[in-house]
């Protein structure tokens, strides 16, 4: 992948606010009135739009998912954290995994669809499909998964964000599927 | 998600946390992943979009006691 980076110049201002902004939610997330706390949220402005061009066909492209839904190995990660700032923290979910053998832990999503079928947020299975199919080369080693919830936008982006691309670079991964939920 | 400026992205009007569409709809799920999947190749320009016009088929999804409806068209 070319070394291109998201625009950070609003990280520093993002951190003052948020400590301002926390200061004042914090009573509003103790209640769980979301609507009311986030409606005076920092939430970042970007400058500009990441882009790296697609130049492979899929059929000879290698990818990895991001899902945002809090999906971790039961009885091997830790479940997310849930609480007022939410949790940020990442889990790896090996390429081999089976659906089966991972549980969600997401303070604001309804748990119980992706329990029924975890393939409505981090579709392992149907990518495998494809692979088998011929329609996608190949999926990558390691999957990533975090909980959307998570207040501390700045630390996503300094620490975890890196992270995930750090991994995906060493894995020669061409395209990168963000399931936000 | 015009705020966030990701490079490129699609949209469908599932209810929070049901991506790909309803549980066990293995046939639509895998439509939706395809779609998804093509807009790599599709979407040319930095924060292009595509709209994917699949619709909910099933009873709403109860969250906290209350449904959760389709989102808006994006």
């Amino acid at each position: 992948m070319p070394d291109m980076k998201a625009d950070r110049d609003w990280i520093e201002d993002f951190r003052v606010a948020y400590e301002h902004w926390l200061g004042e939610a914090m009573p509003l997330l103790e209640q769980e009135d979301y609507q009311a706390a986030f409606r005076f949220y920092p939430f970042p402005e970007f400058e500009t739009v990441p882009w790296t061009p697609v130049t492979k066909p899929l059929d000879g492209s290698r990818l990895a998912m991001v899902t945002t839904a809090g999906a971790y190995r039961k009885g091997v990660d830790a479940p997310f954290r849930h609480g007022p700032e939410g949790d940020v923290s990442l889990r790896r979910i090996p390429g081999n995994t089976a659906l089966a053998e991972l549980d969600v832990s997401h303070s604001h999503m309804p748990e119980q669809i992706a329990r029924e079928d975890m393939n409505t947020v981090f579709p392992l299975d149907l990518l495998r499909e494809l692979v088998a199919a011929g329609a996608l080369g190949s999926l990558a080693g390691t999957h990533f998964s975090i909980m959307g919830y998570a207040t501390r936008a700045a630390d996503i982006a300094e620490t975890i964000a890196p992270e995930i691309a750090e991994a995906m670079t060493q894995d020669r991964v061409d395209l990168a599927l963000l399931v936000p939920v | 998600m015009q705020v966030v400026k990701p490079p490129r992205w699609t949209s469908v009007r599932f209810p929070r946390g049901t991506m790909f569409g309803e549980p066990g709809n293995r046939d639509k799920q895998r439509r939706v992943v395809q779609d998804v999947l093509e807009a790599f190749r599709t979407i040319r320009e930095p924060g292009g979009h595509m709209e994917l016009a699949y619709r909910w088929e099933a009873p709403p999804v109860m969250y906290r006691g209350k449904s959760l409806r389709e989102g808006p068209n994006a």
